[in-house]
C-alpha cells in the first residue's frame, strides 16, 4: 500500500526503537488519514448556497454523500491494514526500511518542470499562445539538458508557428491571444502567418 | 434478396473509387485525430460534420464511420509510444503496451495492436451484417435500470485491474466518482462541489482529467528522469515482429473481439468498459495474469480486439431503431437525419443498399485501418527519436491545447495541470490512477442511470434486481467482483493465519 516498502532486513535493523516505529506508522497513515480527514471536511462544502429543494426521495446531495460515505470506510480499512502490515512485519522482524524506488530521480527537475507549467498556464490567458507557447519550449528545453541556443530558438520558434498553424489555421480553434498590447502582436502575427 | 447477396451490392458501392477514396481519407483522419491526445476522433467527427454537407448520404456515413473505425485504434498509437491513451478506451494499452515499448519492444507492440483492433473490428462489422435484427431487439428491453447495471458492471472490473491493491483502487475508483459529481447535478440542476468558483458548474471534464493525469505527470517524469525513449541501440531479438506474436494472443483477440461486439450493441457501454471489461477477463484467464502491467502482449490485445469491436456492434441500435449509444454515433445519426434519412427498421426494407453499403464499409475499413495504423505509427514512431526535452514540450502544449479545445475554456488548461500534478504525487507515491479516471468517465453515467431509475419506478431501489436483465447483469458484477477478489481473499487469509500461528504459547 506505501510507497515505502519493508524488506528483510540486516542485523542492523533487527531491533528497531520506538521512534522509528512511530515514524513507520505515520509515513503509512499519513495519506489515508488525510483522505479520511477531507470525507468529514468536503460534505459541508457540497452546496455553495444553502440547498433549497425539497426532493422527492433521494436529493442532489445523495450519490456524491454515498461515495464520500464509501471513501471513508474504505480509507479507514486502508489505515488498519496498514497498521496490520506494520504489526505482522514487526512479528516477522522485517524491519530494514528502505525506499521502493531506486532510479536517479530528480525532484529538483520535477519542480522545476512544475514551476513552468504553472508560469505557462500563467502567461497563457495574459500574453498569448504564440509568445507563452515559444517561451515554454526554450525553457522546457532548457531544463531538459539542451544547451545549443541555435536549437533552442529553433525548436521554440518553429515548433510555435507549426502550432499556430495546424490549430488555429487548420482546425480553427480559438487560442489565447492576450491581452492589450499582446493581443495586438498576436494578431499582427497571425496576419504575417497568413492564418488571418 | 439473401444477406449475402445484399451484401454484395454493398462491397460494390463500398469499392468505388469515391467511396474507397472516402473510407480511406476518413481512416486517416481517425487514425491522426485519435492518436492526437485530446483531440479525439469524437472531435474529429464533430468538426468532420459539416464537411458532409455536400456528400451523398450513404458517403456521409462512410466517412464518419472510417474516422470511427480509425479513431478507435488511433488512441492506441499515442498509448503505446508515449503512454498517453489519445481516447479513454485506449487507457489499458498504456498498461502493457507501454511497458513493452520501455523494453525496446514497440513494433511488436503496434504490431499486435493493429491486428487485433483489426481482428475486432472486423469481428464487430461481421456482427453488424449478419445479426443486426436480434442484437437490437435485445437492447430495445433495455431502460434505465440495465443501463445502471451496465455501468456498475463496467466499474466493477477495477477491481479486476489492481486486484493485488483492491482497497486502493476502489478508493482511486470513489475518488474519481466524486470529481465526477463537480457541477450541475443531472436531477435537480445543483452546483455541487464548485466553491463559488463559476467556471466549475459545467464540471470536470474527463478528457481534462485524464490529459492531466497521464500526459502532463509522464512529461513530468519524463524530465526528472532524463529518461531516453528511443529503442536501445542493441539488436533487440524480440522487438522483431513474427507470426508466433500473433498466434500466442488469438485466445485474448478472440475474447475482446467477443466481448467488445457484445457490450458495443448495448447503449452507453461503448469502447471504454468494453476495453477495461475485456482486460480484466484477460487478466483472470490468462496464465500470464499476475504479470500483466509489465508488457503482456495478451493484457494489450485482449482491450485492443475488444474497443473495435465495438464500432461495428455500436452501429446496431443507431440502424435499427435509430438509438445512439455513444457520442459518435450521435452524431452520426446527425448527420443522417441532416440527410432527411431516418434510421430504424424500415430503413432496412426502404433502402438496403444504403445499409449494406454501410455494412460492407465497415468491413472494408477494418481492413484498410491495417495499412493506415502502419502509417501513422510510423510516422509517431519518429518522435522517438526526439531528444526527450524536446518531445516533452510539445507533449505538454498539446495537451494543454486539447484541454483547452475541449470547451475553449481556460479554466480547463489549470485543471489539467492541477491533475498533471496529482498525477505526478499519485505516481510516485504508487497510488492507482487509472481507476481515478474511470471513475470520472463512468461515474456521472451511474449517477444519472441510477437517480432517473429510482425517479421512474417510484423510488424503489429493488428495481435494479427484480427486473430480469438488470438483475442477471448485477449478479455478474457480483461474481465478476468475487472472482476477482478471491486470489487475494484467500492469500490474506493465508498470512494471518500463518501469523496468528506464529503466536507464543500456541
Amino acid at each position: 500500500m506505501s510507497p515505502l516498502r519493508t524488506e528483510t532486513g540486516g542485523a542492523k535493523h533487527r531491533a528497531p526503537h520506538m521512534g522509528r516505529l512511530l515514524q513507520t506508522v505515520l509515513s503509512r497513515i499519513a495519506l489515508p488519514s488525510g483522505i479520511l480527514a477531507l470525507t468529514l471536511i468536503l460534505p459541508s462544502y457540497m452546496f455553495h448556497r444553502p440547498l433549497r429543494i425539497r426532493a422527492r426521495g433521494l436529493g442532489p446531495d445523495a450519490w456524491p454523500t454515498i461515495f464520500l460515505n464509501a471513501i471513508a470506510v474504505i480509507a479507514v480499512l486502508w489505515i488498519i491494514t496498514e497498521l496490520w502490515g506494520v504489526f505482522a512485519e514487526q512479528k516477522r522482524k522485517r524491519t530494514a526500511f528502505v525506499p521502493e524506488q531506486t532510479e536517479v530521480y530528480s525532484y529538483r527537475k520535477a519542480a522545476g518542470g512544475m514551476a513552468l507549467l504553472l508560469g505557462f498556464a500563467w502567461l497563457l490567458p495574459n500574453v498569448g499562445f504564440a509568445i507563452s507557447a515559444a517561451l515554454f519550449i526554450f525553457c522546457w528545453c532548457l531544463l531538459g539538458g539542451i544547451r545549443n541556443s541555435g536549437i533552442l530558438l529553433a525548436v521554440s520558434v518553429i515548433g510555435m508557428i507549426t502550432l499556430l498553424w495546424v490549430f488555429m489555421g487548420l482546425a480553427l480553434m480559438p487560442l489565447n491571444r492576450g491581452v492589450g498590447v499582446f493581443d495586438d502582436f498576436s494578431v499582427w502575427f497571425l496576419r504575417l502567418l497568413r492564418i488571418y | 434478396m439473401s444477406t449475402f447477396e445484399l451484401l454484395g451490392m454493398g462491397f460494390q458501392n463500398a469499392f468505388a473509387l469515391s467511396a474507397l477514396l472516402t473510407i480511406v481519407i476518413g481512416l486517416m483522419l481517425g487514425v491522426i485525430a485519435g492518436a492526437l491526445p485530446g483531440v479525439s476522433f469524437v472531435n474529429a467527427m464533430a468538426m468532420a460534420l459539416p464537411f458532409t454537407y455536400s456528400m451523398m448520404p450513404t458517403q456521409a456515413m462512410l466517412f464518419l464511420g472510417a474516422i470511427y473505425v480509425g479513431g478507435v485504434f488511433g488512441g492506441s498509437i499515442s498509448a503505446i509510444i508515449i503512454n498517453v491513451p489519445g481516447t479513454p478506451a485506449s487507457l489499458p494499452a498504456c498498461w502493457d503496451g507501454y511497458p513493452m515499448t520501455q523494453r525496446g519492444e514497440v513494433r511488436r507492440a503496434l504490431a499486435v495492436a493493429i491486428a487485433a483492433s483489426a481482428i475486432g473490428g472486423l469481428t464487430s462489422a461481421l456482427v453488424l451484417s449478419f445479426a443486426a435484427a436480434p442484437f437490437a431487439t435485445f437492447a430495445l428491453r433495455f431502460s434505465q435500470p440495465e443501463f445502471f447495471a451496465a455501468t456498475v458492471l463496467g466499474l466493477i472490473s477495477v477491481i479486476a485491474i489492481s486486484k493485488d491493491r483492491p482497497i486502493v483502487s476502489l478508493l482511486s475508483l470513489f475518488l474519481g466518482m466524486v470529481i465526477g459529481t463537480v457541477g450541475v447535478d443531472p436531477i435537480y440542476g445543483v452546483a455541487r462541489f464548485t466553491f463559488g468558483v463559476p467556471a466549475m458548474q459545467s464540471g470536470i471534464n474527463f478528457v481534462v482529467v485524464m490529459i492531466g493525469l497521464f500526459a502532463i505527470s509522464e512529461v513530468i517524469d519524463l524530465i526528472a528522469t532524463n529518461r531516453d525513449l528511443r529503442p536501445s541501440k542493441g539488436v533487440n531479438v524480440q522487438s522483431k515482429v513474427t507470426l508466433r506474436d500473433f498466434w500466442d494472443v488469438r485466445g485474448a483477440i478472440f475474447r475482446g473481439s467477443a466481448i467488445g461486439s457484445i457490450l458495443g450493441v448495448i447503449p452507453g457501454a461503448g469502447a471504454t468498459p468494453g476495453a477495461v471489461i475485456a482486460y480484466g477477463i484477460e487478466k483472470q484467464v490468462s496464465p500470464d495474469g499476475d504479470k500483466f502491467g509489465t508488457g503482456i502482449m495478451a493484457g494489450l490485445a485482449a482491450p485492443e480486439a475488444a474497443k473495435n469491436a465495438t464500432t461495428g456492434s455500436a452501429m446496431v441500435p443507431l440502424l435499427t431503431l435509430g438509438i445512439p449509444g455513444s457520442a459518435a454515433t450521435a452524431i452520426m445519426l446527425a448527420a443522417m437525419m441532416l440527410h432527411g434519412v431516418n434510421p430504424g427498421p424500415l430503413l432496412f426494407l426502404n433502402d438496403p443498399t444504403m445499409v449494406y453499403t454501410i455494412f460492407a464499409a465497415m468491413i472494408l475499413a477494418n481492413i484498410l485501418m491495417i495499412f493506415a495504423g502502419i502509417g501513422v505509427a510510423q510516422f509517431f514512431s519518429t518522435l522517438m527519436k526526439t531528444p526527450p526535452a524536446v518531445l516533452g514540450a510539445f507533449i505538454i502544449l498539446l495537451s494543454i491545447i486539447g484541454a483547452y479545445g475541449v470547451r475553449n475554456n481556460i479554466f480547463d488548461v489549470y485543471v489539467c495541470i492541477f491533475f498533471g500534478f496529482v498525477g505526478w504525487g499519485m505516481k510516485r507515491i504508487g497510488f492507482p490512477t487509472a481507476p481515478l479516471v474511470l471513475g470520472v468517465i463512468l461515474g456521472p453515467l451511474a449517477e444519472r442511470y441510477f437517480m432517473t431509475s429510482l425517479a421512474n419506478y417510484n423510488q424503489d431501489w429493488t428495481v435494479f434486481f427484480t427486473r430480469p436483465i438488470s438483475g442477471t447483469i448485477l449478479a455478474l458484477a457480483a461474481v465478476f467482483a468475487l472472482w476477482s477478489l478471491w486470489p487475494v481473499l484467500r492469500a490474506r487469509y493465508r498470512s494471518v493465519v500463518l501469523l496468528l500461528a506464529d503466536r507464543p504459547g500456541r
